[in-house]
């Protein structure tokens, strides 16, 4: 598809045409945006993310397994892409930079999404560019695998993940909001968009000092005492526990914050393989 | 409470005496530097001999006061300078093994002994509890590789600079242009490193790897235009001019990271403002 807009060259595109094709990719989207307004992202949610994510995974095995030589395949997996790509997630992010991203009453700006680019149609094609160049790069030095390729196999294929499972997982992410009393167990919290969320399990507050709170939680009659304060949050069952709000004294309530975060081990995955990779670029400074 | 810890920690702090320490590995560092500066056979290894005693000076004094306290030193401003000067120390010294770095090892033992100088001055500061949010063990390492990172990256500046007169004046820069590569590979290293460390942290203490806080978006916008740098040097190892220009484009976002973001509308609720607070 990408190569229809080239039909001109019979080789890949070079530096300046991945140039025009990202900033008619930008374009693109941008006119999206003003004309259908903001992604609603809550159809992403899991399994969609997840499929979508697949789908991502298999085009890009298919297209470097059975089209090698194609000059879409070539293209994506140059540098020119590569470049191009980071230009174009850089101008999306640097628009981020000087625009507040919190409401605004100009129409120009929110017709565009400038002010709530994460959630717009340009961020989200100029990431999908970035995680095809990426992708493809990396698999090429995958398969056939050489020790060689083995640290840069490390930094790409680590941001990759941690790319795309955070922004892929970002919405299945789950921050609720509980208020617990000294003297009585709760099992109710407030999600992100205010509604009210059932707890598995029931917490109530045994003492608060220090800037550290003790807390009882209740799961099918077991009892399991957890201390959380700011900096040292405590996990229990795939459920985070971070301090939100701390009232010192026994009788007064607290506010804590219990976040569910699914596809958290996949970006950490992806984190570490990058600082390890980053030791390599380190050692590769050398004159 | 705090009061109470704080002065029992100053009663330890007397009895291991900070003073001793401070003047030996300050001795140690400056003696280092001279003999850097001597240039010659013998004073190369004298080199090695006192930055080693320095940092071993710096390591003993850390675990003393580790033992005295009974828990990791790392809950107040005095302490966590003690991490800084440390570590600046020790990765300075192994950059100049390694590269022969002179201006690094000045640079490192320099701001080493800055950080020494202000607890020295002001012992007061190993009772000043770090506020909540940053009494975690990320904020060293965090601090720690951005202070090498942005070292490092001027220094590829100027070396970029440098380039650029160069070939206006229509001299040969290929040379000029290893050295940025180097500069900047180091650099990148660590400014990875922190990004990451960041997110890490902020995981810890707000529940969010990544918040697109206006800080977060510029130290990654940074860490953009090294990799443009990187991977165009890479693809086009024969051109000179424009990774020289891109090198001072990333510079300049650096330094809107760095404190300009302090000036940006877009960021007065970034948590890394301070100057409202």
């Amino acid at each position: 598809m990408i190569i229809k807009s080239h039909p001109s060259n019979s080789k890949e595109p070079n530096f300046k045409q991945s140039f025009i094709f990202t900033t008619g990719l930008i374009g693109l989207g941008f006119v999206i945006q003003w004309f259908g307004g903001g992604l609603d992202l809550t159809y992403l949610k899991f399994p969609v993310n997840f499929i979508i994510l697949l789908f991502v995974c298999l085009v890009i095995c298919i297209g470097y397994f059975k089209y090698p030589n194609s000059h879409l395949v070539e293209w994506l997996s140059s540098t020119k892409a590569a470049i191009t790509s980071i230009i174009g997630f850089s101008f999306i992010t640097l628009l981020m930079g000087f625009i507040t991203q919190e409401d605004n009453t100009n129409k120009f700006i929110t017709g565009f999404g400038l002010n709530n680019i994460a959630y717009s149609w340009q961020y989200s094609l100029s990431l999908l560019y970035l995680m095809f160049s990426l992708g493809f790069a990396t698999i090429k030095r995958i398969y056939p695998f050489h020790v060689k390729n083995f640290w840069y196999i490390l930094n790409h294929l680590g941001l990759w993940i941690a790319l795309c499972a955070a922004n892929f997982g970002f919405v299945d992410q789950l921050h609720l909001r509980m208020k617990i009393n000294p003297n009585e167990y709760m099992s109710f919290a407030i999600d992100q968009d205010g509604g009210f969320y059932n707890m598995p399990f029931n917490v109530i507050q045994t003492k608060a000092e220090n800037l550290s709170l003790y807390i009882d939680v209740l799961e099918s009659d077991i009892v399991t005492p957890l201390q959380i304060s700011i900096n040292n949050p405590a996990k229990l069952h795939g459920w985070n526990f971070y301090v939100f709000d701390i009232n010192n004294g026994n009788k007064k309530s607290s506010v804590i914050e219990i976040i569910k975060e699914p596809w958290q081990p996949l970006v950490y995955i992806g984190l570490i393989m990058m600082i390890i990779g980053s030791f390599f670029v380190f050692w590769r400074g050398k004159k | 409470m705090c009061f109470g810890e704080a002065k029992n920690n100053f009663k330890n702090m007397q009895h291991i005496d900070y003073t001793y320490y401070f003047w030996l590995s300050s001795l140690f560092f400056v003696l280092a530097l001279l003999s850097l500066f001597l240039n010659n056979k013998i004073s190369a290894k004298t080199t090695h001999f006192f930055s080693v005693s320095g940092i071993l000076v710096l390591v003993l004094f850390i675990i003393l006061l580790w033992l005295s306290i009974h828990r990791p030193p790392l809950k107040t401003l005095g302490e966590t300078r003690l991490w800084y000067a440390l570590f600046l120390s020790i990765i300075g010294y192994l950059a100049y093994v390694k590269w022969k770095y002179r201006w690094f090892l000045i640079y490192s033992f320099g701001m080493t002994f800055l950080f020494l100088l202000l607890n020295y001055l002001k012992p007061e500061l190993f009772n000043k509890t770090l506020m909540p949010a940053l009494q975690s063990v990320w904020f060293v390492p965090h601090v720690i590789v951005y202070i090498i990172a942005y070292a490092f990256l001027a220094a590829a500046a100027i070396v970029a600079v440098n380039g650029l007169i160069a070939y206006y004046k229509n001299k040969n820069i290929r040379e000029i242009l290893l050295l940025a590569d180097n500069m900047v590979y180091i650099g990148y290293a660590f400014i990875t490193l922190g990004l990451i460390f960041g997110a890490l942290w902020a995981k810890d203490a707000w529940g969010n790897y990544w918040t697109w806080d206006p800080k977060e978006i510029w130290a990654f916008i940074t860490w953009l235009g090294y990799l443009v740098y990187i991977h165009y040097r890479y693809s086009n190892p024969a051109k000179v001019l424009g990774p020289l220009w891109i090198l001072a484009f990333s510079f300049a976002i650096l330094l809107i990271c760095w404190f300009g973001i302090n000036y940006l509308p877009a960021a007065q609720n970034s948590v890394h403002v301070y100057s409202g607070q």
